[in-house]
């Protein structure tokens, strides 16, 4: 019996693990992804030219074991409108994708649908390996119009989109111990929109108590990112002559802020090295207030602390003087020399379809790049102990509004590894703000003339 | 007409000749045949994969395009980047666990080769860390580095031995004495077992006369321990050196990729990884696989004279 018992809690857990947190559950029986009509499948086949016979295969990143069944329906209905396509899906870990992506395109063999994080997208449209989706979907422009031109921009290399935008996380809000804050005597409204707003609140916080308002996850410079930190506020890329313009007074200022929440101790030291994962363990053991997140995020709170994950709220996250806010972006790519182009234009833009996009927040708490998703009265419900579902009415204005300002430049690795080396240097004091700023502009503008 | 005796001696003198019998040349044959698949193994994963490394050093190579042969070049600004010499001197640095990894593990070996109740127990404990995975570790330590509260903090404050957190992974000056910490901690139960073995072999009669002879355990150990196992410490010094040299994954894991903060944990292999895997510049990163193992080969000779040459005097 106790056996019994023993296995029975390890495969709930194992099942419960497996069950994304923010699932409706029951919504499969009405949702037309599930239950496709004709004529709704008559009304996906929009791309011209598909090849007869094509075989395709699709990669995706880590949605496997999870998703399995929605990206088996993918594939089940793309074949139901393109009968004369086959299609293999094939799902990678995250980790090693890029390496498999990289191993692949040299073997000349690379998948003909490929799910990338943006970040890497660069390194292969330098190399020209990537297809040009501006020029593949200028003959599309009712399907271009559906995406939202933050989430198509998201990741440009020299002005072009190599991608078609997926899945959304919105990360810019922010999670609240409602706990911790009526402790202090605050209420949401005092919550910080600005960064200036967030080192004021952070002084009160430590001021008034022995938490800290927030920790931050630089992650030694690689996550939170001075670049689009200083694009959000306005600070432009390039000069007038063209030369990298970064070293802005604003931008020296802006750094400088970031520089006095670690030297005044407004922030914990670790934060210099945290990574999102280790951001979020703080927050749910109650050491921080508040703390930057993409609500789908919360999930981790939630399987850490149910007790914080019960007194979490959501706001409006930290903008820059811009006002602006990016979307994180999972992205879809074509090699530029597929074997059967038309059929991998056909897929990507499948599984971005509005109904196929809406179906895929019904079953995890991320958002579409499709516009017309939105028509789903889902992104209108708000469901009582369930923090995430208070952003769907925001998220169609959040999505529409984005703005992408961040560009890959030639070099990019190399022009990354100098802003996260700046980035170090300003705020561990080896250098003043604008020294490192100074310092930065001048290697970007060396690794960019010898890319060229 | 030839008789059977000078066909005999035309036999032998064939053999001296040509040096083999026809059996002797079926066996060397068969030694051959056996030894093949090997050697094809070697030249596969090894031989092959040096001359593309010596080539691609040669070439500017992004695995995406085809190599393009640039000569010299890549030698050339290996000899103009700061950072490289700095990542070397780390690594020369970093050779300071040797030493340490050898006393320490000597005496760990000298404590458990003691005929004590439960000391396998003990043997077993110190080898886990060797037998730990990378992720692991990363884990562990991540918890024991951490500020203000984790093990190794938390432990002093409460002790009153120190007022603020050591910050071992965010100041650059402790990054790298604080991943070099972790190897030494990874290979201390590695080590003591070579080192045990060598004391098992030790006879146990030298340690009597000189105990007769009026030495105390702290002589015995340094005239009689420790002159016995040269050998051993020759081969552990040899190794370990040429591990310290090429030590990665405790880097990795502990600066999460990143080489710590300020680039204060990037050794040579660190940066010749972020060169070749960050950056896709793999034609420099082969230049710089080419000129390390050149100075690694030397130093490792160089290694080997000097503690030979003392084990004969």
């Amino acid at each position: 019996m106790k056996r019994l018992v023993i296995t029975l809690v390890v495969v709930a857990m194992l099942v419960l693990s497996a069950m994304p947190s923010f699932a409706q559950g029951g919504h499969r029986d009405t949702d037309p992804f599930w239950n496709p009509t004709p004529e709704l499948i008559e009304s996906w086949r929009v791309i011209d030219g598909v090849e007869e016979g094509a075989e395709l295969t699709f990669w995706t990143m880590s949605l496997s074991p999870t998703f399995d069944e929605y990206i088996q329906k993918i594939v089940e209905n793309f074949e139901l409108t393109y009968p004369e396509v086959n299609v293999t899906w094939e799902d990678q870990p995250w980790d090693a994708l890029q390496d498999k992506t990289r191993n692949a395109f040299a073997a000349g063999d690379p998948p003909d649908v490929i799910n990338l994080s943006p970040a890497w997208i660069g390194e292969f449209a330098e190399a020209g390996l990537l297809m040009d989706m501006d020029e593949a979907l200028a003959a599309y422009p009712e399907i271009r119009e559906q995406y939202s031109d933050g989430a198509w921009t998201t990741q440009t290399y020299e002005g072009v989109s190599y991608q078609i935008p997926w899945y959304l996380g919105l990360s810019n809000f922010l999670g609240y111990n409602k706990a911790l804050l009526e402790e202090l005597g605050l209420t949401p409204e005092d919550l910080p929109t600005t960064w200036p707003e967030l080192y004021e609140f952070s002084k009160l916080v430590r001021e008034n108590s022995d938490y800290y308002a927030t920790s931050l996850n630089f992650g030694s410079g690689i996550e939170l990112n001075l670049l689009p930190y200083l694009l959000y506020d306005d600070v432009p890329v390039y000069n007038e002559d063209g030369t990298v313009g970064l070293n802005t007074p604003e931008a020296a200022e802006a750094l400088q802020l970031w520089v006095n929440l670690v030297e005044e101790d407004l922030i914990p030291r670790e934060s210099l090295t945290d990574d999102h994962r280790q951001m979020v363990d703080r927050f749910s053991q109650g050491e921080t207030v508040i703390i930057r997140i993409a609500p789908h995020m919360l999930r981790l709170v939630e399987e850490n602390n149910p007790e914080v994950y019960a007194n979490v709220g959501v706001a409006p996250g930290i903008v820059g003087t811009s006002g602006a806010n990016g979307v994180d972006v999972q992205s879809l790519v074509i090699p530029k020399d597929a074997e059967y182009p038309n059929a991998a234009l056909a897929l990507a833009v499948f599984v971005t379809n509005p109904e196929a996009q809406a179906a895929f927040s019904k079953e995890v708490g991320i958002f579409p790049s499709n516009l017309l998703s939105y028509e789903d009265p889902f992104f209108q419900t708000v469901e009582e102990g369930n923090p995430i579902s208070s952003i769907r009415p925001l998220a169609y204005d959040y999505v529409v509004n984005a703005e992408n300002r961040v560009v890959s430049f030639p070099n990019d690795a190399e022009v990354q590894q100098a802003i996260v080396d700046a980035q170090n240097a300003a705020l561990l004091g080896e250098k003043t703000p604008q020294e490192a700023l100074d310092d930065l502009v001048a290697q970007m503008n060396e690794l960019i003339a010898a890319a060229e | 007409m030839v008789t059977s005796t000078e066909s005999v001696t035309q036999n032998s003198t064939a053999r001296r000749r040509g040096g083999m019998s026809a059996m002797e040349r079926r066996r060397t044959i068969t030694a051959y045949v056996f030894l093949a698949p090997a050697f094809a193994i070697l030249i596969l994963f090894l031989f092959i994969p040096l001359v593309q490394v010596v080539y691609y050093s040669f070439t500017d190579y992004d695995m995406l395009r085809s190599p393009h042969w640039v000569g010299l070049e890549n030698y050339q600004n290996l000899m103009h980047d700061d950072l490289f010499w700095t990542s070397l001197k780390r690594s020369f640095i970093y050779l300071s666990v040797t030493p340490v990894l050898i006393v320490l593990s000597i005496a760990l070996a000298i404590i458990v080769n003691r005929p004590l109740r439960g000391v396998n127990v003990f043997r077993a404990l110190y080898y886990i860390p060797v037998v730990i995975s990378a992720v692991a570790i990363g884990m562990i330590f991540n918890f024991v580095f951490a500020e203000p509260a984790g093990l190794i903090n938390g432990l002093l404050r409460q002790l009153g031995l120190i007022d603020t957190p050591i910050h071992f992974l965010t100041d650059p000056d402790y990054v790298l004495p604080s991943i070099m910490a972790v190897t030494i901690w990874r290979g201390l139960g590695y080590y003591m077992v070579m080192f045990l073995a060598g004391l098992q072999a030790i006879p146990e009669e030298l340690y009597e006369a000189a105990a007769i002879d009026g030495a105390n355990k702290l002589q015995q150990h340094l005239h009689i321990t420790v002159p016995q196992l040269r050998p051993v410490i020759t081969f552990v010094a040899v190794i370990s050196s040429i591990s310290a040299l090429r030590a990665f994954d405790e880097i990795f894991i502990l600066t999460d990729g990143s080489g710590g903060l300020l680039d204060s944990g990037v050794t040579t292999m660190f940066y010749l990884y972020r060169q070749a895997f960050r950056f896709l510049n793999i034609g420099y990163a082969a230049s710089i696989a080419v000129v390390f193992t050149i100075i690694t080969m030397i130093f490792s000779l160089i290694n080997l004279r000097l503690l030979e040459g003392r084990a004969d005097d």
